[in-house]
């Protein structure tokens, strides 16, 4: 299983690149936005409104259309290439082919995601007092939770339009479909009920998924 | 996994994923709808209240040399539309944990040293020491304390000392002194919640029953009389949902002419500056002078949860009055029992005159946000004026267009969930209702099932079926289609029983995820019927005839190789 991880990973190791690009580069913004509120305002509690926007607007729209793009661009890859038709005569199964797949994604996710929400959270420790620093950080676990999750939605989308043989219907249905389904949030809020909306997308599009990869002739 | 439990997942996750997607469309699309009604048809024009006089300043309204008598004025503000999106309202009013539990002040010592606000944080301080009050939630007491900024190494830090705990038995500089706990304590509020100072903090504390005044920098907690047990306020000061919705709530005083002393005053004013001659016309004179919508120095207002406005003495902590009442807004009947939950906004504030109570004025907006009432009430809580107005965008320009074009795509969801609608009408707050993506509290059919107008159930329920009728016979159109679509392609009567359901129930949804899910099958012509024939099936699904495949017996005759051949008799075939 770690060995087809690598060779996923290895194989998209530019949407890695682009992913930490990504963290190198907001990391550090949020930073400046927020010490710069302090150095301005002396106030033991608060979130650089700079950093707010950063964070609620660009963040999941950006992290969103990159998940959905690699969604598309791993599965598209495997069915021009036959990738997995050629490790299907190895010693693996294609749920184990998938599965490794999806935990690439994920992890790509991820180290766009973490180093931001961990910069975040020890930004808020720094600069507030408690319990306005606890306050902040229950509200950025849930900002988080539903980024992650929304990001997460538009990668099984990807997934989803990728495993075809046209090369627009992926590109086409990413740039359509990733706006309307992140906007769930936008309508719903940072609430529990886009957390349970998200996470029936995921589980049906993963299902969806892994019908369709498993059960495609090779 | 057997390929009947396999179809039957996909259809149910592409089912799944069909309607959350379809739903969304849908629900922008109203919402697009939604914006431009009001934007351009509803706030500030149709649905809008003047009360003039306003009756809370009758011995000023009635001066003879009166030019203009005092009003009030509310109206459906533009934010309405802010409320029906989630992210939006959390962006405009800063994280709901802060605001929703009102936990946190920081307050700058000394206050009167602040010298204004960006971005909601005071600028340039004076001094380092901040004042800070907080309710800890896991020691169910508030906490008083000083926090300062230190520099170490160039490096700056916030250092916090409590001074002391606050609990229902006083004041205590550590846990060891028992000070007892609150428990859910609602706490008083400016009508902006981070607005706070080292003043009285009032609450109400549900388990002990009564009001509290905390005193911190005297250090005195004062306790009320006991309340029954039953009684639950729900605001304390700043009593107001969804802050904007409702105009604001304005109070205008009214104008007099300028006398004659006044006229000649301001003449010789503009003498002095160089400018004789200039101001001929004196603008009339407002008389407001210590009188207004500002909170009383006795008195702060309490809401419960009946929507019932008492009025609180500071000092006493008793309830020493009833101030007056939420109203129930149109169009829903004056005599209907208000829930507060069904109110989309409202907004009580309070008319002093040289700072004692002398009046209310209370105003509510109704769950769809097309009706509002306001009510004026005198200091001793009767009623001086009821007025309401009721939003009619069908009347205006282009109304009818986006009604009818919200009614057409409310009929696009599923019939479904129109009946749910109808059925859950009044089951969700109202605030929720206008984030509603699958079954929607402020579509017609719901409208319908919450303004009965005295008609029994039977004609209600008529009526919603009538309303929601488009999407039935769109749903019973398009399960006829696949169900005719679903015998060509030799599905079993049994499934295309299940699809003519699904599709009838959950009208376009269902049919897009027939159509994503359909078998994909190239059909060859039968011998015995001539109709088009599954491949993969073992008889024609139209008449039942078996496949005529040609008897497979081996020819008698056989290319054998060398060896085998010698060891093999010869057969000869006779002609």
């Amino acid at each position: 299983m770690l060995a087809l991880i690598k060779r996923e990973i290895e194989d998209n190791v530019a949407l890695f690149l682009i992913a930490a690009i990504m963290a190198t580069i907001l990391v550090p913004t949020i930073v400046y936005f927020e010490a710069d509120r302090q150095a301005r305002i002396d106030s033991p509690r608060g979130v650089s409104r700079d950093m707010f926007e950063i964070l609620m607007v660009l963040l999941p729209v950006l992290l969103s259309f990159f998940a959905a793009a690699m969604g598309a661009t791993q599965m598209y890859s495997d069915r021009s290439k036959k990738i997995s038709t050629f490790l299907s005569t190895l010693v693996t199964t294609r749920s184990r082919i998938l599965a490794a797949r999806i935990i690439a994604g994920v992890l790509a996710i991820l180290v766009a995601l973490l180093p931001i929400a961990f910069t975040a959270v020890i930004l808020l420790r720094l600069y507030n007092v408690q319990p306005a620093s606890s306050i902040y950080i229950r509200f950025f676990t849930r900002f988080f939770l539903t980024t992650f999750l929304s990001v997460l939605a538009c990668y099984c989308l990807g997934l989803q339009f990728g495993w075809s043989t046209n090369k627009f219907l992926p590109i086409f249905g990413v740039i359509v479909l990733s706006p309307v389904l992140i906007s769930v949030v936008v309508i719903k809020g940072l609430g529990l009920h886009t957390l349970v909306l998200m996470s029936l997308f995921i589980v049906a599009s993963l299902i969806r998924v892994w019908q369709k990869f498993t059960s495609t002739s090779l | 996994m057997k390929p009947s439990s396999r179809y039957t997942i996909n259809v149910l996750t592409t089912g799944l994923l069909v309607l959350l997607l379809f739903s969304i469309v849908l629900c922008w699309s109203r919402k697009i709808c939604r914006v431009i009604v009001y934007t351009g048809l509803i706030a500030r024009r149709t649905a809008a209240v003047k009360i003039q006089p306003s009756t809370l300043v009758p011995q000023l309204d009635s001066d003879p040399n009166v030019i203009r008598q005092s009003h009030i004025h509310a109206y459906i503000g533009d934010v309405a539309v802010f409320y029906g999106f989630g992210l939006l309202q959390e962006l405009v009013q800063g994280p709901p944990e802060m605001l929703a539990s009102a936990l946190f002040y920081p307050v700058k010592v000394p206050e009167s040293k602040i010298g204004g606000f960006l971005q909601g944080e005071p600028l340039v301080p004076d001094t380092d020491l901040w004042r800070l009050i907080y309710f800890d939630e896991k020691l169910r007491l508030f906490v008083y304390c000083d926090v300062s900024r230190k520099t170490y190494a160039g490096e700056k830090s916030w250092t916090k000392k409590i001074n002391f705990y606050v609990g229902p038995k006083g004041f205590a500089e550590t846990l060891a002194k028992p000070v007892g706990r609150f428990t859910d304590p609602v706490i008083s509020r400016s009508r902006d919640g981070f607005r706070f100072t080292t003043g009285p903090l009032i609450i109400f504390d549900k388990k002990h029953a009564r009001f509290f005044k905390i005193e911190f920098e005297q250090q005195t907690i004062t306790k009320g009389p006991q309340l029954p047990k039953d009684y639950r306020p729900v605001q304390i000061n700043g009593l107001v949902k969804n802050d904007g919705v409702l105009g604001p709530i304005t109070w205008r005083c009214p104008y007099r002419k300028p006398t004659q002393q006044e006229i000649e005053e301001r003449v010789e004013q503009a003498s002095k500056r160089g400018r004789p001659g200039a101001y001929p016309d004196m603008p009339p004179v407002p008389m407001c002078e210590n009188v207004g919508p500002y909170p009383s120095e006795k008195h702060i207002l309490v809401l419960d949860e009946s929507g019932q406005v008492r009025l609180l003495d500071v000092q006493t902590l008793e309830l020493t009055g009833h101030a007056g009442h939420l109203p129930v807004p149109p169009p829903y009947k004056q005599d209907e029992q208000l829930i507060l939950d069904d109110l989309f906004a409202y907004d009580v504030k309070p008319f002093t005159i040289n700072g004692r109570h002398a009046g209310t004025i209370c105003g509510s907006v109704s769950k769809e946000a097309l009706g509002i009432r306001v009510l004026v009430f005198d200091p001793n809580g009767q009623l001086l004026t009821d007025r309401r107005s009721l939003a009619m965008p069908e009347n205006q320009p282009g109304g009818p267009l986006l009604l009818t074009i919200t009614y057409i795509l409310e009929n696009l969801q599923p019939p479904l969930f129109g009946l749910a609608s109808y059925l859950t009408a009044s089951s969700f707050e109202a605030t929720a209702g206008h984030r509603a993506l699958f079954i929607l509290p402020n579509s017609f059919v719901a409208m319908s099932a919450r303004n009965p107008d005295g008609q029994s159930i039977r004609l209600r329920f008529c009526f919603a079926m009538l309303i929601i009728s488009p999407s039935i016979v769109l749903g019973l159109f398009l399960a006829w289609r696949v169900t005719r679509d679903a015998k060509t392609i030799g599905l079993s009567k049994d499934v295309r029983r299940y699809w003519a359901i699904a599709t009838t129930a959950f009208g376009l949804t269902g049919y897009f995820t027939y159509r994503l899910t359909r078998p994909k099958l190239t059909l060859v012509t039968c011998v015995n019927c001539g109709s088009l024939r599954r491949p993969d099936m073992h008889t024609c699904h139209r008449c039942g005839s078996k496949w005529l495949v040609p008897e497979l017996t081996a020819p008698p005759w056989r290319i054998l190789d060398d060896q085998r051949r010698d060891d093999q008799p010869v057969q000869t075939i006779d002609n």
